[in-house]
């Protein structure tokens, strides 16, 4: 992401009159989109729209440094890859979320906004991905075999 | 070294996925993946090994490689037991006797890896190149389901029949693994030199590699290593060329050593000249030929305009390609290509500037008039460098006005300022000379000859004035420098365009009412006259407050430029949007600036040009602080200044640094502000029209160490004079601000409310409407004003005029109405960004509940009626609805009906 892409994500986002409205918003689209993804949530709705709210306006925040940034995201993928979180459910929370954006931004809602938006996301994603696939190495046991003369990995795990 | 440790893998989660569907399929016994070099199939094959193993299964790997190509079935020794190879002597595998013995054993041995989850995964890299006697035992060992492959396979080459008829027969899957798309390449780079990157690096990392993961990898390793790729002062940007490792030139050079001496040939002229036709192209080396070259994803074909076009498909070859050709077979390549485009009528308009540059780099010399014409283009094409280099080899070659003046223009433009301007008073010099200036009177020269020598001599002192007051800071000499010539100029549009001129420094310099006054005397206006006056124009209507006026000037000074097409001696289009953001600050018209600059800005960042992104960036600072967002301010303001020393624009630094004490100021910083305040007249002189806001900056950073009254003595001061010299809305500001400090002097609000009469500026009049309301104790007015603000955008401003109101309420004992603007204020407040000022310090106080009052609250928020609550604490109805009454005074609300969110809100 530029700075100036950073910039407009934080200042779409508080721009926002109503963060936890768009929140539950956002849950509406995504069960629509993607109806296993409600088997991951069992909290009441209000306050998990409270909460994803309030974690979205801190990664907001933290995008412009780094290691407090990616920091939290690991911890935040640690949490939903025990939930059941997948992958493939990175993408139906990215549509859910743009849509929810939109919906609320309305006219704030400009290419050059949309676009910081998808940058931010895929960021996040990508991230948080790469933490939940180190999770899914780390628990397992068999060391790699490789061909005779490659570097034995054995040792490592 | 400042990268992630192991290069990330992103965007191939789709590929991933087909590869769990692969695996769990039963009818399948391979994915394969296919791909051009340094996409990245190897790594994908790693990671499809990695999901393989949590997901249960044992993971081998086969590298075939030249050491193995050779000899027969070493590639898979391991996969048989120890000594089983030796028992077979010089057995062919041709024989099925052979086959069928290795193949037992090897089932043997796979069937000790294969796991409950199934069997094992068999990784194979570059299977293409594996001899053929491992090859079809693998491919037995797929057959039979023994273990499942992942395959990697480079496109462009023909793989052996075996492995194609895998996906053909429909035992395997077939992945194509393209490119990495921008989004993929933006995220891969911020993960992996973690933290953001400047548009101009992201977009030269994107235009270097073409999204190919290797190509990439190697940029940014090689940029870093050579420390021109670095994050000092700003996020990751390049100070210089990305250039190409050693590694990547290996690469390049095997993979195109691997080719035909005529397909080379045909990429050599691409390397040095750039795009080609196709056709031309064709004739040269034959259809075939460039079809392999397309195949082999060196080339692309792509349509443009009316004719097809080839490049290289990555940019990088062609660095490699150049330095592989000799002194002799460059210079005979780029003539012909010259001498080609020649004969075909070099009508394109790219083509003067093409012949010219290649003439040029073959033998160092080119037809003088053909180099002017090709810097021209060039010029307005806007490759200022190109330009310049092309101007100077013609000034070399034969030095005429017109020389002059296209290559001091380039130097301004590419900010060399003491070179533009020798050039420029040389240009005046040969220009005079030319028209014989000194021999004959003016009336007496011919017509015709006199006005395109006038027009010429009036566009060098243009460009000669612009450049000693933008950039060499030197304002006296600007405006001498119009005169000498004027005096000798018969044409009355040669004398208007010099009046423009004259009118800029004026304007630009914090003269409005001279510049406007001047621009008067002009009659005659021809298109370009009318381009040139709107700029000074636009300026000085902005500084009077004349904002629509200067908005619309600037619009249409805007379309006009366009127009115009390609001009000399003229200041680029963006310049009219530079006023038009001014003005919408100046007007109040705070998201119609916010987003016209933030547009702008990012296309100069994009094109890289510092000069817009220093400009763009002070407006929008100045919109941001004035909306409330001190924390946007001050990283816009700084860019600005990173942009203003990249450029060399030195009298743009003060504003930035003003803006920069501004915005740390407000946000509390007082050591930060203190810093940058002092910077402010440290260096260069800033241009006049800016002079008098330089005090807020001087002003907040007083105001942020505490001293205040010291601040508001500055800005009451900074803003009579700005008042008197006619820079009235930048009056009102800092007269405006002086009031939010804590001025309370009839005068101060008086002015204002001259100020608002004597511009059409809302943010002007609503400042006035507040100093009036504040000083007059007006509750409903400052109310009143505190919309206007909000409505405006002005958020800090609303947020420290409702915090007044709330004063004023509370001064009036209305308690009730002063808790709840209290509460309002401090809302609006939340949206500054962490905006700390004294008219916000003042807000919130609150008035605590008694412990008896916070038990009465909570049994009335859960819902019980007063003669409940009364009952349960041993107290009469009648006290416990005056404490009731009490309670909904100090927490702000009408009645119970906001007491639950009252009392939550309230918590600490």
């Amino acid at each position: 992401m530029t700075p100036e892409q950073i910039d407009l994500v934080r200042s779409s986002y508080a721009s926002l009159d109503d963060a936890r409205a768009m929140a539950s918003d956002f849950y509406r689209r995504l069960y629509s989109i993607d109806e296993s993804a409600r088997n991951l949530f069992s909290q009441d709705p209000a306050v998990m729209a409270e909460k994803f709210a309030a974690e979205l306006s801190a990664i907001v925040q933290a995008i412009i440094s780094y290691d407090v940034f990616s920091v939290r995201l690991r911890h935040l993928a640690v949490r939903h890859h025990a939930a059941g979180v997948r992958p493939r459910h990175y993408r139906s929370v990215g549509g859910a979320l743009m849509q929810a954006l939109a919906a609320q931004l309305g006219s704030g809602w400009t290419p050059a906004v949309e676009s910081a938006w998808r940058r931010a996301y895929n960021l996040v994603a990508e991230i948080m991905i790469a933490a939940s696939a180190d999770l899914d190495l780390r628990s397992t046991a068999s060391p790699l075999l490789r061909s005779e003369g490659a570097k034995d990995t054995a040792e490592e795990s | 070294m400042a990268v992630a440790t192991r290069w990330p893998f992103v965007g191939r989660h789709d590929e991933l996925d087909a590869f769990a569907a692969a695996l769990a399929d039963e009818g399948c016994e391979a994915f394969c993946i296919y791909g051009a070099p340094g996409v990245g199939k190897t790594r994908l094959a790693d990671e499809c090994a990695a999901r393989a193993e949590s997901a249960g299964r044992r993971v081998l790997r086969v590298t075939a490689d030249r050491s193995t190509e050779a000899v027969p079935l070493v590639a898979i020794a391991h996969l048989l037991p120890a000594g089983s190879l030796a028992e077979l002597g010089e057995g062919d595998v041709k024989d099925a006797v052979v086959r069928a013995r290795l193949l037992h054993a090897a089932l043997g041995l796979l069937s000790e890896h294969t796991a409950a989850a199934g069997v094992p995964v068999l990784v194979l890299d570059d299977v293409h190149r594996l001899d053929a006697s491992s090859l079809t035992i693998v491919d037995h060992l797929l057959a039979l389901g023994a273990v499942f492959g992942v395959a990697t396979i480079v496109t462009g080459e023909l793989p052996p029949e075996t492995v194609t008829r895998w996906w053909r027969d429909e035992r395997a899957v077939r992945l194509e693994l393209t490119e990495l798309d921008q989004l993929g390449v933006d995220t891969l780079l911020h993960v992996a030199l973690e933290g953001p990157l400047e548009a101009s690096a992201s977009a030269e990392l994107w235009d270097a590699s073409h999204g190919n993961p290797l190509a990439l990898r190697e940029l940014v390793l090689g940029a870093l290593s050579r420390k021109t790729l670095v994050r000092q002062d700003r996020p990751w940007h390049l100070i210089g060329p990305i250039g190409a490792t050693a590694r990547m030139h290996e690469l390049v050079r095997a993979r195109i050593g691997a080719l035909t001496d005529t397909a080379r040939a045909a990429l050599e002229p691409l390397a040095l000249c750039g795009p080609l036709g196709l056709n031309e192209l064709e004739a040269g080396f034959g259809l075939a030929t460039l079809e392999e070259l397309e195949r082999d994803g060196l080339i692309s074909v792509q349509a443009d305009r009316r004719r097809e076009v080839v490049r290289l498909a990555h940019p990088m070859h062609g660095e490699v390609l150049k330095e592989g050709l000799s002194v002799l077979r460059s210079r005979s390549i780029l003539l012909a290509q010259a001498n080609a485009v020649e004969a075909r009528g070099g009508r394109r308009r790219e083509d003067p500037i093409r012949i010219a540059t290649w003439r040029l780099a073959a033998t160092g010399r080119a037809n003088p008039e053909l180099l002017l014409r090709a810097a021209r283009l060039a010029r307005f094409g806007g490759d200022h460098r190109r330009a310049a280099s092309l101007a100077r080899a013609a000034m070399a070659g034969q030095p005429t006005a017109t020389a002059g003046l296209v290559l001091g223009e380039s130097l301004y433009d590419l900010s060399s300022f003491e070179e533009a301007e020798q050039v420029l008073a040389k240009a005046v010099e040969l220009g005079m000379g030319e028209l014989g200036m000194g021999e004959l009177a003016a009336g007496e020269r011919a017509a015709g000859e006199r006005a395109a020598g006038d027009d010429e001599l009036v566009r060098i002192s243009t460009v000669r004035r612009r450049n000693l007051f933008w950039g060499c800071r030197l304002d006296e000499e600007a405006i001498a420098a119009g005169r000498t010539v004027s005096s000798r100029l018969a044409s009355a549009a040669a004398r208007d365009e010099l009046i423009t001129g004259e009118a800029e420094v004026l304007a630009f310099g914090g003269y409005p009412m001279e510049a406007l006054a001047l621009l008067g005397r002009i009659d005659a206006s021809p298109p370009r006259v009318d381009v040139l006056s709107a700029i000074p124009r636009a300026a000085a209507l902005a500084t009077i407050g004349r904002t629509a006026e200067a908005v619309t000037t600037s619009q249409r000074g805007f379309q006009e430029h366009l127009a115009l097409g390609d001009e000399l001696a003229i200041a680029p289009a963006g310049t009219h949007i530079v006023n038009q953001a001014w003005a919408l600050v100046e007007a109040g018209r705070l998201a119609e600036a916010d987003e016209l600059g933030r547009t702008w800005l990012d296309r100069a960042a994009r094109e890289r040009r510092p000069l817009g992104v220093a400009w763009f960036g002070i407006h929008l600072a100045r919109c941001a602080i004035t909306q409330g967002r001190p924390s946007t301010a001050r990283q816009l303001a700084d860019r600005a200044r990173a942009a203003a020393e990249a450029g060399g624009y030195d009298g743009l630094k003060p504003i930035a640094y003003s803006l920069l004490a501004m915005a740390c100021g407000i946000l509390g910083d007082a050591a930060a502000s203190a810093s940058h305040a002092l910077k402010i007249d440290a260096g260069a002189r800033g241009f006049g029209f800016f002079d008098a806001e330089l005090a807020l900056g001087r002003a907040w950073a007083m105001a942020a160490a505490g001293d205040v009254p010291a601040a508001r003595a500055v800005l009451v001061a900074a803003g009579t004079g700005a008042e008197q010299a006619d820079h009235l809305p930048v009056a009102a500001w800092l007269l405006h601000d002086a009031l939010r400090l804590g001025a309370d002097d009839d005068d101060v609000a008086a002015s204002l409310e001259a100020l608002a009469a004597a511009t059409d500026s809302t943010l002007v009049a609503v400042r006035a409407g507040h100093a009036a309301a504040l000083l007059g104790d007006d509750a409903e007015r400052l109310s009143e004003a505190a919309d206007q603000f909000e409505a405006a955008g002005a958020i800090l401003l609303a947020a420290e005029a409702t915090a007044a109101t709330a004063d004023s309420a509370r001064r009036r004992q209305d308690q009730r109405r002063a808790t709840a603007l209290d509460i309002r204020s401090r809302e609006l407040a939340a949206r500054c960004e962490g905006a700390i000022t004294p008219g916000l310090r003042k807000a919130y106080r609150p008035t605590p509940l008694t412990t008896r009052e916070r038990e009465i609250a909570r049994l009335a928020a859960a819902g019980h009626p007063s003669r409940e609550i009364a009952a349960s604490l041993f107290l009469s109805v009648r006290t416990v609805d005056n404490h009731l009454r009490r309670i909904y005074e100090k927490l702000g609300i009408p009645g119970r009906a906001g007491l639950a969110d009252a009392l939550n809100a309230d918590q600490p």
